[in-house]
């Protein structure tokens, strides 16, 4: 590939032909190889949010107990005690599918570096994954790879994956969605920032060497698909889990020094991105001298160097007289430690190499003239509401494929790949509870965490489907009895050039922005993938599903009171929400009538709100033993996982009048809880005060799910039947 | 009880048994780091779990080169207590200071899971508290558990279990091998020991 610097180059690189005549007039000549790299990965998608940063300034990010929201590495929330939760969560989507080992395990170590860059010891991992057809080979081979590599990485680091989701649909087939979230614990007062400050402090590069690997990631990461994607595979970058692990313990041995002044690590876009930020934010110049960079290969060029994306690697800035207590540190772990800059008053990132220098490009411009886009939009109208279905199979019929299907069946087999309990501090393994709970060390709190989104609903409704994933997550950490707390949000779609996407975008946004607004919920950091599109052969471009997925976590004061899904003998199971029967977009209508569509249930935020506190207040008050929400399946398949889950049975009282026996079983209303309690009388009692709609639902006792028209199903046959799906599909 | 907790890089277990050993005797244990030459007076030498040096070769074989495994072969000479927990048993069994080696699960995965297990010798330091015959939940989390030794080397390594020395770390790979075999929901427990 010729290297000759013109518009045919910058294009190649991903720059418009705008775009290019900008960098034209910025430097006032035409750029050098790797002042042009460094300006396209800049304003690549990936690093420059040029068509998302419009829609993402509405979203609310601001609350009393927000210590840093989005523009810093990852949001840090105080959880009391003087400490703070920092957490992100971000896509590693392209990559996963050219390479699902590799893919899968450095986002998970992309995302570990942006928490304990921060300064707090990553405490738990979680992942939501969408794949395609699971009957296709090619997807089979996604989860095995990706689900190995997830473990391979957060095993070896030693940080528990404790939680996450995993969807199936054929949008996916060519495009699935790793997206990796990490939750990391951090002294209030012992947070650390990027913004770079000192002229003449130096510039210091530890970690991993560089190498060529992932040079324009980020620029791939910002176009389709097509056929050829496996030729991209040399921009999948490797991972080494047990660098990341000398990496934390050294980071973390040096920040409980003074010695920081600022520190980011190499992510995106690897030296040009971090070294440009830090300098930018902390508005100085800085020097880079290629020389003294840790370099894994020879004769790399200025270009290679600041393009690579190898991983594991970190840049700081020290204070001078504290540089050589640094390097003890990182040489005692076995790492590179090189000082390979310095900070200057020149308001320019300046590349030398060799004695020449590669590059010499003004920062603010680089900054504040990147692309910002208010990209066309159409917006489809919502679809109708869903007419009366019949039941064609019978309740008993419709709950076991349910609980066989892909979007339901267990994910034991996942799970037990990963280390869910590294730390001893992990409360609730995988599946005991709505959310995962971690114990803060050394406290009684712990903090919940989880993932939600459901694709399906953001297809047909992005608003609705928004606002959904919010109130779903908040509503899966109220369900353990933890406060919620604060959002990172992973936002997946295709081509934002096609204004059908970037209307479901835009849509998407408000939604979400309307439920974080009236649950209290800010978004504290974030992560936006898009292009997630596939040219097929045919010239026909296929999108994915709209996954807005929403990490969140929350916070409970005594994590010994917090409740799972196991239900006790001899207690009342009671209603927390009520049920009209939504069956649009809902499981039941896909996988047993075999149709997607209809309009997605209701959300009503101020029901979400005001069913949820109470909830959160009568498991605080001790009232409840068990609690689970209704979400995909209903409210039949939310009492069967609290039975599968315990080995405790339950009779159910008969259905709600008017209606429909299978809607009334397998809607997906929102802002529904199923409750076990022993305090029956009075909760319902106190919901009615409240306002709450309540109704007793049943009784806990024996060893099956007992209906009143007859069905009796065991706790043994349904985890037989829901425990299948995923040793068959992928042990053969 | 003084306990010393041995850290290489890749180490991932020592917090959790830092504070395990803190419950157990109401004293902070010493870390040890890898490339200690000399021990501070102890009773008990704990390897923890983890992934010593990335385990890129095989599990436990780099870490069992460490400066360290020499002091703590001598302290087993001398009669310390020396406890090898996942990582820290395959390095052992790599120092050959337990009989046997580690290999793949035989589903070629990682295994993350609880396993219950039985006693069957109540008159070990490790098991002391309890009676023959109690059940117990242990967490399992390996890729490399799949234990092996001889026949021969068994009997060598329980006679010598009536000695100080090699107590703790054979029961310890005894009950791994037990784990690595129990399926998760298993309600009988396989018969260990």
């Amino acid at each position: 590939m010729s290297m000759i610097v013109n518009a045919e180059l910058a294009a190649r690189f991903g720059l418009s032909a705008e775009e290019y005549q900008k960098v034209l007039d910025i430097m006032g000549r035409v750029p050098s190889l790797t002042e042009l790299g460094i300006f396209s990965v800049m304003w690549s998608e990936h690093c420059s949010y040029k068509s998302s940063r419009v829609h993402l300034k509405t979203l609310p990010t601001k609350a009393p107990w927000v210590i840093h929201g989005p523009g810093e590495n990852a949001g840090v929330v105080d959880i009391g005690d003087g400490l703070a939760a920092v957490f992100k969560m971000e896509s590693h989507n392209h990559p996963s599918f050219i390479e699902p080992y590799q893919g899968a395990a450095t986002g998970v170590g992309g995302i570990l570096r942006d928490v304990f860059t921060m300064g707090a010891r990553p405490v738990a991992n979680l992942n939501a994954l969408r794949f395609g057809d699971p009957s296709l080979p090619v997807t089979q081979r996604v989860i095995d790879g990706v689900v190995r590599g997830i473990g391979g990485y957060g095993n070896c680091v030693g940080v528990p994956t404790v939680g996450g989701e995993i969807n199936f649909h054929p949008a996916y087939n060519g495009n699935p969605l790793v997206n990796a979230m990490t939750v990391g614990i951090a002294r209030q007062d012992k947070i650390f920032l990027s913004a770079a400050a000192g002229i003449g402090n130096p510039v210091v590069y530890v970690g991993s060497k560089t190498g060529r690997d992932g040079i324009h990631g980020a620029t791939m990461s910002s176009a389709e698909f097509d056929e050829h994607a496996a030729s991209k595979r040399p921009t999948v970058q490797v991972g080494d889990p047990f660098t990341e692990k000398l990496l934390i313990e050294a980071c973390l041995e040096l920040m409980a020094t003074d010695a920081i002044v600022a520190i980011q690590d190499m992510g995106a876009a690897g030296l040009t991105s971090s070294a440009v930020e830090m300098a930018g934010k902390g508005g100085v110049g800085i020097e880079l001298d290629l020389d003294h960079v840790p370099q894994r290969e020879t004769e790399m060029t200025a270009y290679e160097m600041m393009l690579s994306e190898s991983q594991e690697r970190m840049l700081m800035v020290l204070k001078p007289e504290r540089t050589e207590v640094a390097r003890a540190i990182f040489e005692k772990w076995d790492l590179d430690f090189a000082i390979v800059g310095v900070l200057t008053d020149t308001a320019h990132i300046t590349v030398k190499h060799l004695g020449k220098v590669e590059a010499d490009i003004p920062l603010a411009p680089l900054a504040d003239e990147a692309p910002l886009y208010h990209r066309p939009m159409t917006h489809a109208e919502p679809p109708a509401r869903l007419g009366t279905v019949a039941d064609p199979a019978g309740v008993e019929h419709a709950l076991l494929t349910l609980l066989g299907c892909p979007d339901l069946a267990s994910r034991a087999w996942v799970w037990n790949q990963y280390d869910s309990g590294v730390g001893g501090q992990t409360a609730r393994r995988p599946g005991a509870a709505d959310a995962a709970l971690v114990r803060v060390e050394g406290t009684k709190r712990g903090l919940a965490m989880t993932t939600d989104c459901t694709p399906r609903y953001c297809q047909a409704d992005p608003r609705v489907g928004g606002a959904q994933a919010v109130a779903e997550a908040w509503r899966n950490i109220t369900a353990t009895g933890a406060l919620p707390l604060a959002v990172t949000d992973n936002l997946n779609f295709g081509n934002p050039e096609k204004p059908e996407i970037m209307g479901q975008f835009a849509d998407a946004i408000k939604g979400m922005g309307e439920a974080c607004r009236a649950l209290d919920f800010p978004v504290v950091s974030g992560n936006v993938s898009l292009y997630n599109q596939t040219s097929q052969p045919s010239g026909l471009s296929q999108p994915i599903l709209p996954t807005p997925a929403i990490g969140a976590i929350g916070v409970i004061d005594d994590v010994t009171k917090a409740v799972g899904l196991g239900m006790p003998d001899n207690a009342e199971l009671v209603l927390i929400g009520e049920i009209r029967g939504e069956l649009g977009q809902s499981l039941w209508l896909r996988e047993v009538c075999h149709r997607e569509d209809g309009a997605p249930p209701v959300v009503d935020l101020h029901a979400e709100r005001r069913n949820g506190d109470f909830v959160r207040n009568m498991i605080g008050a001790g009232r409840v033993e068990a609690c689970h929400d209704i979400a995909d399946g209903g409210l039949l398949v939310a009492v069967a996982e609290m039975v599968m889950a315990s080995g405790v049975g339950c009779h159910l009282d008969k259905p709600h009048h008017g209606t429909s026996l299978h809607a009334w079983y397998f809607g997906e209303d929102q802002a529904c809880y199923v409750i076990a309690t022993k305090h029956a009388a009075a909760l319902i009692d106190d919901a009615e005060k409240a306002h709450v709609p309540v109704r007793h639902l049943g009784r806990t006792g024996g060893s099956n799910l007992v209906l009143k028209d007859g069905m009796t199903l065991s706790a043994e046959r349904m985890r037989e039947v829901n425990a299948a799906f995923f040793p068959k599909l992928m042990e053969r | 009880m003084k306990a010393g907790i041995v850290v290489f890089p890749g180490t991932n277990r020592e917090r959790d048994m830092e504070q395990a050993l803190r419950l157990v005797s109401g004293k902070a244990p010493t870390m040890l780091w890898h490339r200690d030459t000399t021990l501070p007076d102890l009773d008990l030498i704990v390897l923890p779990g983890g992934f010593s040096f990335g385990d890129y070769l095989r599990s436990g074989a780099m870490g069992a080169h460490s400066p360290i495994l020499s002091e703590v072969r001598a302290f087993a000479e001398r009669g310390g207590y020396v406890l090898g927990v996942c990582n820290g048993f395959q390095i052992l069994t790599e120092a050959q200071l337990l009989p046997g080696a580690l290999l793949r699960n035989t589903g070629m995965r990682f295994l993350s899971q609880d396993g219950y297990l039985r006693v069957e010798a109540g008159d070990t330091a490790f098991t002391r508290d309890w009676s023959k015959g109690d059940v117990f939940r242990a967490p399992l989390a390996h890729g490399d558990g799949n234990y092996t030794a001889s026949e021969a080397s068994w009997i060598v390594s329980k006679g010598k279990s009536a000695s100080r020395s090699a107590m703790f770390a054979p029961r310890a790979g005894w009950m791994r091998r037990a784990a690595s075999a129990i399926p998760t929901e298993a309600s009988a427990p396989l018969r260990v020991f």
